[in-house]
């Protein structure tokens, strides 16, 4: 997935450099800096960001002045402000004006990553929310190796349709705002290795890895949705999860209508593991 | 589970499937499920959630659910289960849990309901949420579609 770029516009290098800090290490990339207005304004226009951090005091003109002025080349434009000053009539008119967030300075790294990442989210649904995906991949890895003590060797992607089961599937639905579905695959073989290094034991019996393979796949769907829930924010947006099923057989497919999937393939030293994560259209 | 939980279905399907064009829509056999639901070919999920938690499962052959879709559309010719035959039979299933769904939520228990997931294959078995559940057969003009409901 492309970075989000980010430009930001800030007369102070020591703010640059706090803004940038907060955003490495991250999906987010700071294509430019700029010291003044109108170099911002000239850095936009070459640059095209997704996303601009405004600060209100600049050299050569008002923060809020320059945001209008790059809503006008850009009407879709995102800004978020961040500023010593953040009162009430500044909130009211740079809202006015199209502004998307307001952070005051000193700004802590994750509010600002949380705020943008709300502002993206928003603006990704018209895109679909493919965009969560990147949400249940995290959990999925990390969940792989702090449960396991495994390493993820690699990471593939595919989008092949219908999805066939390697023998042992864990269905979880997706429900509220968005509705979909996560499933996590994997072959008997694998099930069975796989629930051993969960259980640190080397005798399973197929009740445990029913168990355990469904339980590793309620906590992936549990912490990624509770990510996404995080960052949509309002009770009104939640997104919640049903309990698993799993199914159990050769040559399986399954199959959603009206839903476009992706396979997340994690390799590791015991075999592949294979999440699925689809989405319908919100409600 | 309570078996009172399973009347909502009932009547969702004896309710929904006359709007399809079945004439004659009766409740079959009623029995108790032990872990697995044995797939008789094509087997759609449904996922429940909020006040009532728990998995649906609808179990129809291949040759049923060919014939329900062929009925759902207006009687044209279904020879395989092919796109639009899956999208009929998961419409079947969507239409029947959501309106289960509104019942119970007019007793008092709001539900929320998942996107179908449909399962195909040769030979296969599921697990719902619960170790019991409940099958229950209904019959809509000789065509056999079981429900296997799990609740919490």
């Amino acid at each position: 997935m492309n970075k989000i770029r980010v430009l930001i516009v800030d007369d102070s290098p020591f703010s640059q450099r706090l803004i940038k800090d907060a955003l490495k290490e991250s999906k987010y990339e700071v294509c430019g800096c700029a010291g003044t207005g109108n170099d911002g304004i000239r850095q936009y226009r070459e640059l095209q960001p997704d996303l601009v951090t405004m600060d209100l005091t600049l050299p050569d003109m008002d923060g809020l002045e320059c945001c209008r002025e790059l809503l006008t080349i850009d009407p879709a434009g995102k800004i978020v402000v961040v500023s010593a000053m953040k009162d009430e009539a500044i909130i009211n008119r740079g809202t006015a004006i199209g502004v998307k967030a307001f952070f005051q300075k000193p700004v802590k790294s994750e509010e600002l990553l949380l705020g943008i990442e709300q502002i993206i989210v928003q603006q990704g649904n018209e895109a679909g929310p493919q965009h969560f995906l990147e949400y249940f991949i995290a959990a999925f890895t990390k969940n792989i190796i702090d449960m396991t003590g495994m390493d993820v060797i690699s990471i593939d992607h595919s989008t092949i349709q219908p999805v066939v089961s390697h023998g042992l599937g864990v269905i979880i639905g997706i429900t509220g705002s968005q509705q979909g579905r996560i499933m996590l695959d994997v072959s008997v073989d694998v099930a069975q290795e796989f629930t051993k290094k969960l259980l640190r034991t080397d005798e399973v019996a197929d009740e445990d890895v029913f168990n355990s393979i469904s339980e590793f796949t309620n906590i992936i769907a549990g912490h990624s949705i509770s990510d996404i829930n995080n960052v949509l924010k309002t009770k009104e947006f939640e997104i919640r999860l049903t309990p698993p099923s799993i199914i159990i057989g050769e040559s399986i497919a399954i199959i959603n209508p009206k839903m476009t999937s992706n396979t997340v393939t994690a390799k590791t030293a015991i075999g592949s593991l294979h999440m699925n994560v689809g989405f319908v259209g919100g409600k | 589970m309570d078996v009172k939980l399973i009347n909502p279905f009932i009547d969702a399907i004896m309710n929904i499937m006359p709007q399809l064009g079945f004439q004659n829509v009766v409740k079959g056999k009623l029995s108790v499920g032990d872990q697995f639901v044995e797939s008789k070919g094509i087997t759609v999920l449904v996922g429940l959630t909020d006040q009532l938690r728990g998995n649906i499962a609808y179990n129809f052959t291949e040759a049923t659910a060919m014939s329900i879709a062929s009925k759902m559309m207006m009687g044209m010719p279904v020879a395989t289960l092919d796109d639009l035959a899956q999208s009929a039979i998961s419409e079947l299933t969507n239409m029947v849990t959501g309106n289960a769904a509104t019942r119970f939520e007019k007793d008092g228990l709001r539900v929320d309901i998942s996107p179908p997931s449909l399962v195909v294959g040769e030979k296969f078995k599921l697990k719902v949420s619960s170790a019991k559940f409940l099958v229950v057969e209904m019959i809509a003009d000789s065509l056999v579609i079981e429900l296997n409901i799990g609740i919490e």
